[in-house]
C-alpha cells in the first residue's frame, strides 16, 4: 500500500480548499456586483423613482386671491384660509358615534352626517370652511378617517356696502358676479408647487439652498367706489324706500371731473357673506342691468340736441296748448296746463307738449344722433359684468309718436349709470367720458401695477350749449321749479325731475298705479363735483321725482360734499326756531355760552326755506293755474297765457301720457 | 519627510563612550516614514469623514428646523390675515352705527340739539 505523505496530502487539501474558498468569494462578489449592476444600472430609473416618491413631496405655496379695496384703501373683499372637513367613507370606525359628535360641533343634522359617513364614496365633504373653533373641536375628536384641509374663504368685511358691485365668488374661489367676476383673471391666485423632502415618518425637512417661498397674495383691484359715500347713499335711499314703501331703488354717484363712480347703490341690499346667492333679484346690479323709462329727465337731452343744432334758441317760446294737444295722431297732456313757455321754462316746468313739439321739430335722425352721443343705447364700458345697452330703437323705425314721446322720456330705456354719465357730460362742458369703476390694479403691498383712466371720448355738445343747459337745470332746483327739494343747505344744485309710468309686462300697457320717480343732476351748480341720479321704483303715497327722489339727492350731497372737501358756497341762512346759535368766541364759550345759547327765533329765511321745500309737493297737487296766474302778474309782458286762458285743470280728465 | 531621511547615514553619539558610527537601514526608515504618513492621512481622513457626517447631520437638523419655522410662519401669516379681516370688520360703517346706537345710545341729533357755530 502506498503510503501517503501527510505533508503532501495536507498541502493538496489545503490548496483545493483555498481555491474553492476563493472561487466562492469571487462568485459571491460577482453576485453582489451583478446585483449592484442590476440595481444601479438596469433598474436605476425604477429605484430612483421609488426613492423620490418616498422622500420627496410637493406642497403648494398658497397664493391668496387678490383683495378688493375702495378708493381710500378700505378692504371690501379679502381671502382668509379656513379648514374644511372631509371623510374617507370606508375608513370610519363608528359612523353613528362620530356623526353624533360632529353634529354637535358642526351644527348639522346627525342623520345627514351619518349618511355621508356610511356612504360608499371614498371622499366626501362633511363641511366646507369651518370656523377655527369648529376645526379645533374636530381635531379634538381624533376620529379615524376624518381629515381637515386648508381652503380659502372670501370675506366681505363691509357686508352689504357695495355688495352688488363687489359681487362674490363660488366655493372654488372663482368670481361669479360683480368685480369678482370681471377682474377674475387679475384676482385669481395661482398656487406654486414646490418640492420638499420628508423622512420615513413623513416629517418634512427643507434641504434646498434657497429659502422656502412665502405665501403671496395675487394682484388686487382698487375701486373708484368710496365706501363712506356708498354707505351714506345706501342709508338715504333706504329711508326713502321705507317711507314710500317702494319696490326698489338705485343711486349712482359720479365724480364729474374724473368720471369715477363713487357710489353705485341698489336696494334691496345684498350681503355677499350670506349664502343667499341664488336669488338673482338680490345680487343683480340694477344700475347697469335694468333699464327704465327716464321720464322727464330726458327732456334735458332733447333740449341739448335742439339748442346745439340751432333748432331752437334759449329765448324762443313755445306754446303748450293749455295742457293738452293732439300730436302725431295721439293726445299728449301736461300735468299742469301752460300757455307760452321759454326754453328754460320748458325744462323748469317740465312740459311734455313742448318737449314733443321740439322733438318733432328736431327730427328723429338728429335727435337719435345726440341720444347716442350721450351714451344711451350702448354700453358704457364700465368694468362690470351684465351691463345692458338700454332700449333704443333705430331712428328709422321711429314713428312720429315715438319721436314725440321720446322727447319726454318714453319709448326709450336707459340705465341709471347711463343717465348719470350723460348728466356728468353736461356738467363737463359736453365732453363725454365713460364711467370708471376700477382705478388701478395693485400688488400685495399696495403698489400700483396698472392704472385706469377715463379718456374724453367725444364732444357731444358745444360748451355754449352746455352752459345754457346748465342754467336751465339750475332753474329746476330754484323756487317754482320741480326740483326744489334737491338743494342742500348752503349749496346750489342743478338737475331734472322725472316721473315715468311703468309698463305692465302682462298687459303691455302702462300700469295705472305704477311709477318710477327719478331725479338726476349735479352739484354744486357753479363748479360741478358730483353727478347723482336717484331712481325709485314704484313708490306708494307719492310718485313724483321731485318729491320722492330729490330729497335723496339732497341728503346724499349734503353729507358727501363736505366729506370731499367742497364747502358750502351759499351764505348760511339764519337758524330756524329749534337751532341754537353759539358764539364761536372762545372766551365767551368758556363762560358757558354754548350750553346757555338762547334759541333764535325763526327768521324770514327759514320760513322761505320751508316754503321752498314744500313747493314741489304742493305743485304736484295744486292746480297750476294759481301758480301761472301769480307768474303772469310778476311778468305781464312774458305771460305764458297769451292764448287761451285755462280756468282749471282736472286730473280726472284722463291719464296723461307723460308726467314730470 | 521621506526625502530627508532617504540615503542618509545616522551618526549616534553615546555619552561616555566612543564615537559609534551606526548606519541605519534605509528601507526600515522608509517604511517608518510611510507608516507615519499613512497614519496621519488616515486620521485626517477619519476626521474629515466625521466632520462631513457632522455637517450632514447639521444640515438635516437645520432642514427640519427650517421646515418647522416655515410652518410657523404660514400659521402666523394666517393669523395676521384673520386679524386684518377683523380690523376691517370693525370699520364697517353699519357695524359702527349699530355699536353706537345699541351700546352707547348714540343717535343723530334732533334739531333742538344742534348748535350753530358762528
Amino acid at each position: 500500500m502506498e503510503s501517503r505523505e501527510p505533508r503532501k496530502f495536507l498541502t493538496a487539501r489545503y490548496w483545493s480548499c483555498r481555491v474553492l474558498f476563493q472561487v466562492l468569494v469571487i462568485v459571491g462578489l460577482c453576485a453582489v456586483l451583478g446585483k449592484a449592476f442590476r440595481l444601479q444600472v438596469v433598474e436605476h430609473s425604477i429605484w430612483v423613482e421609488r426613492a423620490n416618491a418616498q422622500i420627496n413631496t410637493t406642497f403648494n405655496v398658497p397664493a391668496y386671491r387678490g383683495s378688493i379695496y375702495d378708493r381710500q384703501g378700505r378692504l371690501l373683499s379679502y381671502s382668509v384660509p379656513q379648514r374644511s372637513l372631509y371623510a374617507g367613507g370606508n375608513s370610519i370606525d363608528n359612523p353613528k358615534k362620530i356623526a353624533s359628535h360632529l353634529s354637535l360641533v358642526l351644527g348639522e343634522p346627525q342623520n345627514v352626517l351619518e349618511k355621508k359617513l356610511t356612504g360608499a364614496r371614498h371622499f366626501v365633504w362633511l363641511k366646507r370652511h369651518l370656523t377655527d373653533q369648529q376645526a379645533m373641536a374636530v381635531e379634538g375628536l381624533n376620529g379615524r378617517g376624518l381629515n381637515l384641509v386648508s381652503e380659502y374663504k372670501r370675506f366681505y368685511p363691509y357686508r352689504q356696502v357695495a355688495g352688488q358691485v363687489v359681487g362674490f365668488v363660488g366655493l372654488d374661489g372663482t368670481g361669479l358676479e360683480g368685480i369678482e367676476k370681471s377682474f377674475d383673471d387679475v384676482l385669481q391666485g395661482c398656487t406654486t408647487p414646490v418640492g420638499q423632502m420628508r423622512d420615513g415618518v413623513r416629517k418634512c425637512l427643507w434641504l434646498k439652498p434657497s429659502a422656502p417661498p412665502e405665501p403671496a397674495e395675487s394682484y388686487g383691484v382698487k375701486l373708484t367706489i368710496d365706501a363712506f359715500i356708498q354707505y351714506l347713499a345706501e342709508c338715504e335711499l333706504e329711508k326713502i324706500i321705507q317711507k314710500y314703501r317702494a319696490r326698489a331703488g338705485e343711486v349712482v354717484v359720479i365724480d364729474t371731473q374724473t368720471s369715477e363712480v363713487l357710489a353705485m347703490v341698489n336696494w334691496p341690499y345684498f350681503d355677499p357673506n350670506l349664502p343667499a346667492k341664488k336669488d338673482a333679484q338680490l345680487w343683480r346690479n340694477r344700475t347697469i342691468t335694468d333699464s327704465f323709462e327716464p321720464g322727464s329727465t330726458f327732456k334735458v337731452f332733447l333740449m341739448c340736441a335742439a339748442l346745439d343744432e340751432n333748432k331752437v334758441r334759449e329765448r324762443d317760446r313755445i306754446y303748450c296748448e293749455a295742457g293738452q294737444c293732439k300730436l302725431a295722431g295721439h293726445t299728449i297732456k301736461d300735468v299742469h296746463p301752460y300757455g307760452w313757455l321759454t326754453m328754460q321754462e320748458v325744462i323748469k316746468y317740465s312740459s311734455n307738449i313742448a318737449a314733443a313739439k321740439i322733438a318733432l321739430h328736431l327730427g328723429s335722425e338728429r335727435y337719435s344722433k345726440y341720444i347716442q352721443g350721450f351714451g344711451f343705447g350702448s354700453l358704457t364700458g364700465v368694468q362690470l359684468p351684465g351691463e345692458v345697452k338700454g332700449l333704443l330703437r333705430p331712428h328709422r323705425k321711429w314713428r312720429p309718436i315715438d319721436l314725440a314721446t321720446t322727447g319726454f322720456g318714453q319709448a326709450i330705456g336707459v340705465t341709471s349709470l347711463q343717465l348719470t354719465s350723460a348728466v356728468a357730460t353736461i356738467a363737463n362742458d359736453g365732453e363725454y367720458s365713460p364711467p370708471l369703476i376700477a382705478t388701478r390694479i395693485v400688488d400685495s403691498q399696495g403698489k400700483p401695477v396698472k392704472e385706469f383712466q377715463s379718456p374724453k371720448l367725444r364732444t357731444v355738445i358745444h360748451k355754449k350749449t352746455a352752459d345754457q343747459i346748465r342754467a336751465m337745470m339750475t332753474s329746476v332746483t330754484q323756487e317754482g321749479g320741480t326740483g326744489v327739494n334737491a338743494v342742500p343747505e348752503g349749496y346750489t344744485a342743478a338737475g331734472k325731475t322725472g316721473t315715468a309710468q311703468v309698463m305692465d309686462p302682462v298687459t303691455k300697457r302702462y300700469a295705472s298705479k305704477k311709477y318710477t320717480a327719478v331725479f338726476t343732476g349735479y352739484i354744486p351748480a357753479e363748479q360741478p363735483k358730483l353727478a347723482i341720479s336717484v331712481v325709485i321704483h314704484e313708490p306708494q303715497g307719492a310718485i313724483y321725482g321731485g318729491v320722492v327722489a330729490a330729497p335723496v339727492f339732497r341728503n346724499i350731497a349734503a353729507k358727501a360734499l363736505p366729506y370731499l372737501g367742497v364747502m358750502p358756497s351759499v351764505p348760511h341762512p339764519a337758524p330756524g326756531p329749534s337751532l341754537r346759535q353759539a358764539n364761536a368766541n372762545p372766551a365767551s364759550r368758556d363762560k358757558g355760552s354754548v350750553a346757555d345759547a338762547s334759541t333764535v327765533k325763526s327768521g324770514a329765511n327759514s320760513a322761505r326755506q320751508a316754503q321752498v321745500h314744500k313747493a314741489a309737493s304742493k305743485k304736484a297737487d295744486t292746480p297750476a293755474v294759481a301758480v301761472n296766474a301769480k307768474k303772469s302778474q310778476e311778468k305781464p309782458k312774458t305771460s305764458r297765457h297769451d292764448k287761451p286762458k285755462v280756468e282749471k285743470y282736472s286730473r280726472a280728465e284722463g291719464q296723461p301720457i307723460g308726467l314730470y | 519627510m521621506g526625502r530627508s531621511t532617504e540615503g542618509a547615514s545616522m551618526l549616534s553619539f553615546k555619552p561616555g563612550g566612543d564615537f559609534n558610527f551606526q548606519e541605519k537601514d534605509p528601507a526600515s526608515s522608509r517604511v517608518w516614514g510611510w507608516l507615519v504618513v499613512s497614519v496621519l492621512l488616515g486620521i485626517s481622513l477619519v476626521l474629515c469623514a466625521i466632520f462631513y457626517v457632522w455637517l450632514y447631520i447639521q444640515q438635516v437638523q437645520n432642514g427640519y428646523r427650517l421646515a418647522k419655522i416655515y410652518e410657523e410662519n404660514e400659521l402666523h401669516s394666517t393669523v395676521h390675515r384673520k386679524l386684518k379681516l377683523e380690523w376691517s370688520r370693525f370699520r364697517d360703517p353699519y357695524r359702527l352705527e349699530e355699536i353706537g346706537r345699541n351700546q352707547f345710545g348714540l343717535a343723530p341729533p334732533r334739531p333742538d340739539q344742534k348748535v350753530l357755530m358762528r
